[in-house]
């Protein structure tokens, strides 16, 4: 349990090189790749996101932090799907077409990975077409669209169009965020929730999928 | 389109105009050749990166310093600003603001224009006169991966956060604009714009971004000095109501306070 609680450490510290260093020893001395994740990972990214929501850290923080969770889970990653440990979740997300600006997008998706959900990134300027074939295709079962301008919000509700015309827009959640974005926008496009900022977008994302 | 009855009368003589700083030429240009008698305060063109609330307060603050007893309204020479101008509140004068997504539509003269400029060509990075001759070093699109010793923002980042992590945290905070293929630079035909060109065209070539120079159109600005205030260019905020936001294509609204 000792290098559980160091890799938890490591994470929360951002300390992407320790972080990395564990998680390779671990996987040598055997800890099951589940216990890695359940254990160590996903609650560290649940402190992260605690100590933002107390003012504790900021988006710099964020960012340290999520960058060495993601360094530790590309060595645990491999070994999840041959495991056959499914994820809470499977999250296509992107900035919606015409939007270009993903630092938020990444985080959101950063923050999602280490809270235990599996990311399909589709990157940036995305139309409603790909996400609607990465819920076909790809069977993602939460949306997540990123809009960082005024002049691109439309594109989220032509999205949402876009899941109702496939017929699919049961099949997903929507959840949206980004600088202008509101409850009040979220609510009148008919997005399933709205998150201002990265930390509870996690919280949200469980709660949509009935696994708070 | 003609100002709003409750603005005729009385006629405004004296606007009291609270200004982004990147609309310093032009509304100078506009309150130069006014009728109009203008008093004008001016703050800072990155007002929009401190968030929307954040960006309301100052402007608050700043629209209520306006005298009723000298002052008939306040023109307020911003855009939405992503939400910048939500929750705003006009106090015992009327506010007037541009109707737009952000100072880009109003340099290029109307919304239809910037709307088609951004949905034919989404990555581009937009500068004008004051974009260019107000950004000093804290522009954009500093060059990526090299840190500037003497940048006192690296040196923070460098003490808190040690050398990788630091140097990753500037490179992600950099890398904002790293999607964007052209930069154009608007022409709003004040001042040495030749020069002013020319500094953005090197911005573009040294990011390897394709350059445009495009005329800008100065009428939707100078209007906001001269009116008229047609609903569809400009909003008024009546004493006693407040700015909330719309999504049904006219971007801002209004509601009792």
């Amino acid at each position: 349990m000792t290098d559980l609680k160091a890799l938890h450490d490591a994470v929360v510290d951002g300390d992407a090189k320790s972080a990395k260093a564990l998680t390779d020893q671990a996987i040598k001395a055997g800890v099951a790749p589940g216990d890695l994740l359940g254990k160590a990972l996903i609650p560290a990214m649940d402190e992260v996101g605690r100590r933002f929501e107390c003012n504790e850290y900021f988006v710099p923080e964020l960012l340290i932090s999520a960058r060495a969770m993601k360094g530790s889970m590309e060595l645990i990653r491999p070994l999840l799907a041959k495991g056959g440990i499914q994820p809470v979740g499977k999250v296509a997300i992107g900035t919606v077409k015409g939007d270009l600006h993903d630092i938020g997008k990444n985080l959101v998706a950063a923050m999602l990975e280490g809270g235990g959900f599996e990311i399909i990134d589709l990157g940036v300027d995305v139309s409603p077409e790909k996400f609607v074939a990465a819920v076909n295709d790809k069977g993602a079962n939460i949306i997540c669209l990123s809009a960082l301008l005024t002049t691109t919000m439309p594109s989220m509700k032509d999205t949402l169009a876009a899941l109702n015309t496939a017929g699919i827009r049961g099949k997903v959640k929507v959840m949206i965020g980004g600088a202008p974005i509101t409850d009040a926008y979220a609510k009148e496009i008919g997005a399933d929730g709205y998150s201002d900022n990265a930390s509870s977008a996690v919280q949200l994302a469980r709660r949509l999928v009935g696994k708070a | 389109m003609t100002d709003l009855p409750e603005l005729q009368s009385p006629p405004i003589n004296r606007l009291f105009l609270v200004g982004c700083e990147v609309f310093t030429r032009e509304l100078h240009a506009a309150v130069a050749t006014s009728e109009r008698q203008v008093d004008a305060v001016w703050l800072p063109k990155d007002l929009h990166d401190r968030g929307g609330k954040a960006m309301m307060h100052v402007l608050q603050e700043r629209c209520d310093q306006a005298n009723p007893e000298r002052h008939q309204a306040i023109a307020l020479g911003f855009a939405l600003c992503n939400n910048g101008l939500v929750g705003l509140r006009a106090g015992r004068l009327p506010i007037v603001a541009y109707r737009s997504h952000d100072c880009i539509g109003c340099l290029l003269g109307s919304r239809q224009r910037y709307e088609d400029e951004f949905r034919s060509q989404p990555g581009t990075y937009w500068y004008s006169a004051g974009w260019i001759e107000r950004s000093g070093d804290g522009s954009h699109l500093a060059p990526l991966s090299v840190p500037d010793a003497s940048d006192p923002q690296w040196a923070k980042m460098l003490a808190k956060y040690g050398e990788d992590n630091a140097r990753f945290l500037w490179d992600e905070m950099r890398a904002q604009t790293a999607h964007y293929t052209r930069l154009v630079y608007i022409d709003t035909g004040v001042g040495p714009q030749d020069r002013f060109a020319a500094q953005a065209k090197r911005k573009a070539d040294d990011r390897g971004m394709a350059f445009q120079r495009i005329t800008g159109d100065r009428r939707w600005i100078q209007d906001l000095i001269d009116g008229p205030w047609d609903a569809e260019r400009f909003l008024v905020i009546q004493p006693g109501q407040r700015v909330v936001a719309r999504y049904d294509g006219t971007l801002v609204g209004t509601e009792a306070a």
